[in-house]
């Protein structure tokens, strides 16, 4: 019994091979274009990060060069408003850490309330 | 070189472009791979590369010698030493310090004491992942489920391949070596995939990780006795969700990291904490460590073949090592102990209902006159999630051994818990939000991640970048300041 195609030659083998190189050549491709694009993103949104890496890294002569141009470039991007969302995001967020349970506060503190009144009565 | 920082970004850009250009050249591939990986592990500390280099000769050589070797005696021979080798190296420079200093408050309790030389040993990054792996390379050539490899390289990248190398997953060579020797494939499915895996991962670390630790969980447990018990239960919970997205995080952008340059590692969890019991919970959760204690110590123990009780004993033994892996402290000891012994309590008491359950419906025995464990079994199936509840919080509670630096910040800890002072200080919306969300996310269809991939899937490369880099972006924005490193990196 024929199992398989018997005109499956190394020609048909090969073409499996060809379209799988391809596919997987245009997924690098497609792969490597949207990292740079996400890291041209970061740049140019995140520039105060860029700036406080280089910060970061020992100093020497070429360090000290990076630290610089990063500098510079993050003026640039604050000048044309893109640094701007960055610190109006992480204003919100701490904003919604510092919310409080309703009436929290006043629960919580209750007892340290109390006490304080307390000195204050006796000292008077 | 943490993976949420600006240096691997750069480092994995440049792997992945040299990689794929040499993707015809199999050979230079896995020297390259393993280069940047002996880069990525020095950056750490070059110093213990010498350790990684001789771990991975002892399996090569070990691997090697049981090809040649047919005699059983023989064989079992080269694989005890193999894995007494690993692990004395893991012993040494895990658990030395442990073990001595626990002898010396032994001879000081019995009136013995003594000056035993400490020796301040750096734990090498990582140790406990990488031997483990050599462990199971060279037991699969004993069994015979692998062949040994011939070329030194693809056994000394299988070690240290570097998404892998820190903190796992625990890879086998029977998944991994296979793929060095066939040319990589990408596709458009597997780039969506990684990068979405690689985000997923990120946002867990980077913000909820992070800022449940600085939140509540950090002061907490460094100060138990200075917070309420509403705090303290939240905390614990805390603590569950923060290492759980810290090292699925962790495990997502290894997985997503390989599958882009072309390797496929399984999953490492399974959305454990929505679980309705300890058993599938610990099914769920660092999958590649639970099976590999299955397959190398509570198989080779006989499992359940021969009976209960040594079923029990066996799963008690099973989860102390898991315990002591995690760290050479008494608290992991008594953590992986009585996870041992809450499964034991698991099975006992579903084996028991069954059986009263089967006894009863055979005799037809009406529900009044069934026996008090029956009615209590039939009143709590009535309850939503009771099976989830109960397992969510034992596994919280027990955890607070995992955390606690002693056993003295333990019994502070439980004191305060029995306290039941109700004024939140640390548990505000915001950990709240943090917890809850993170818990109702696991409760998702798992094929989620894979629709949203296929959508991805279908932007253009540039869309696809902008997206990317705008997620990216906004994990940054919302994450607080600084990236501490993974909490498996000490394990």
């Amino acid at each position: 019994m024929i199992t398989s195609d018997p005109f499956e030659t190394d020609d048909v083998a090969s073409l499996k091979e060809r379209k799988e190189t391809e596919e997987t050549l245009a997924s690098v491709r497609h792969a490597g274009i949207a990292m740079v694009v996400a890291a041209a993103v970061l740049l140019t949104f995140n520039s105060a990060g860029l700036q406080t890496w280089t910060r970061n890294l020992d100093g020497n002569t070429m360090t000290d060069r990076w630290v610089t141009e990063a500098d510079n470039w993050h003026n640039l991007m604050a000048r044309l408003g893109f640094a701007g969302p960055k610190d109006a995001v992480q204003t919100a967020i701490a904003e919604i850490r510092e919310i409080e349970w309703p009436g929290g506060v006043d629960a919580a503190h209750a007892d340290e309330v109390d006490l304080d009144d307390e000195v204050d009565v006796d000292a008077q | 070189m943490l993976f949420p920082t600006l240096e691997f970004g750069l480092f994995f850009m440049l792997v992945f472009g040299i990689s794929w250009t040499l993707s015809d050249r199999l050979d230079l591939r896995k020297l390259f791979l393993l280069g940047v990986s002996y880069f990525f592990y020095g950056f750490w500390d070059w110093r213990f590369l010498a350790l990684l280099f001789a771990s991975s000769c002892i399996n090569y050589l070990a691997g090697l010698a049981l090809s040649y070797e047919r005699r059983s005696a023989g064989r079992k021979w080269i694989v005890a030493t193999a894995i007494v080798a690993n692990l004395a190296i893991l012993g040494f420079f895990k658990y030395f310090g442990f073990f001595v200093t626990s002898i010396s408050e032994v001879l000081v309790a019995v009136g013995l004491a003594r000056d035993i030389p400490l020796l301040n040993i750096i734990l090498p990054i990582g140790i406990s992942f990488f031997t483990f792996q050599g462990i199971s390379y060279v037991i699969d050539i004993y069994r015979d489920d692998i062949k040994p490899v011939r070329n030194p390289l693809d056994l000394f990248l299988y070690i240290s391949f570097f998404p892998q190398l820190v903190a796992g997953p625990i890879v086998r060579a029977s998944d991994f070596l296979p793929q060095l020797n066939v040319r990589p494939k990408l596709t458009s499915e597997t780039v969506s995939f990684g990068f979405l895996l690689i985000l997923v991962g990120l946002f867990k670390k980077v913000v909820v990780a992070s800022y449940l630790a600085t939140e509540i969980v950090d002061d907490v447990f460094s100060m138990p006795d200075a917070y309420s018990s509403l705090d303290l239960y939240f905390a614990a919970h805390a603590f569950v969700v923060q290492i759980y997205c810290d090292f699925s995080g962790y495990s997502d952008i290894a997985i997503g990291v390989a599958a882009l340059l072309g390797y496929t590692f399984k999953k490492n969890f399974d959305r454990p904490l929505s679980a309705s019991s300890l058993q599938e919970l610990w099914q769920r959760w660092h999958i590649s460590l639970t099976s590999w204690l299955r397959d190398y110590l509570y198989r080779p123990l006989k499992g359940a073949k021969r009976g209960k009780s040594h079923m029990y004993r066996n799963l008690v033994i099973t989860m102390m090592v898991a315990g002591l892996w995690h760290g050479a402290a008494w608290t992991f000891i008594i953590w992986g102990t009585l996870q041992g012994l809450m499964l034991i309590g698991e099975r006992w008491l579903k084996g028991e209902v069954r059986q009263q359950q089967r006894d009863a419906d055979e005799n037809a025995v009406p529900m009044s006159e069934r026996s008090p464990l029956l009615r209590a079994a039939a009143q709590v199936s009535r309850i939503p999630m009771f099976g989830w509840i109960v397992t969510l919080n034992a596994f919280a509670l027990t955890s607070v051994f995992f955390r606690a630096a002693d056993l003295s910040t333990v019994s502070a800890y439980f004191y305060g818990l029995l306290q039941f002072t109700m004024s939140p200080e640390v548990f505000t919306p915001f950990v709240a939000i943090l917890i809850f969300g993170s818990i109702a996310a696991q409760f998702r269809s798992p094929e989620t991640l894979v629709q949203y991939a296929r959508t991805l899937r279908k932007l253009k490369p540039m869309t696809a970048g902008v997206f990317m880099g705008l997620a990216l972006l906004t994990i940054e924005m919302i994450g607080p300041d600084g990236v501490a490193p993974f909490i498996y990196f000490q394990f």
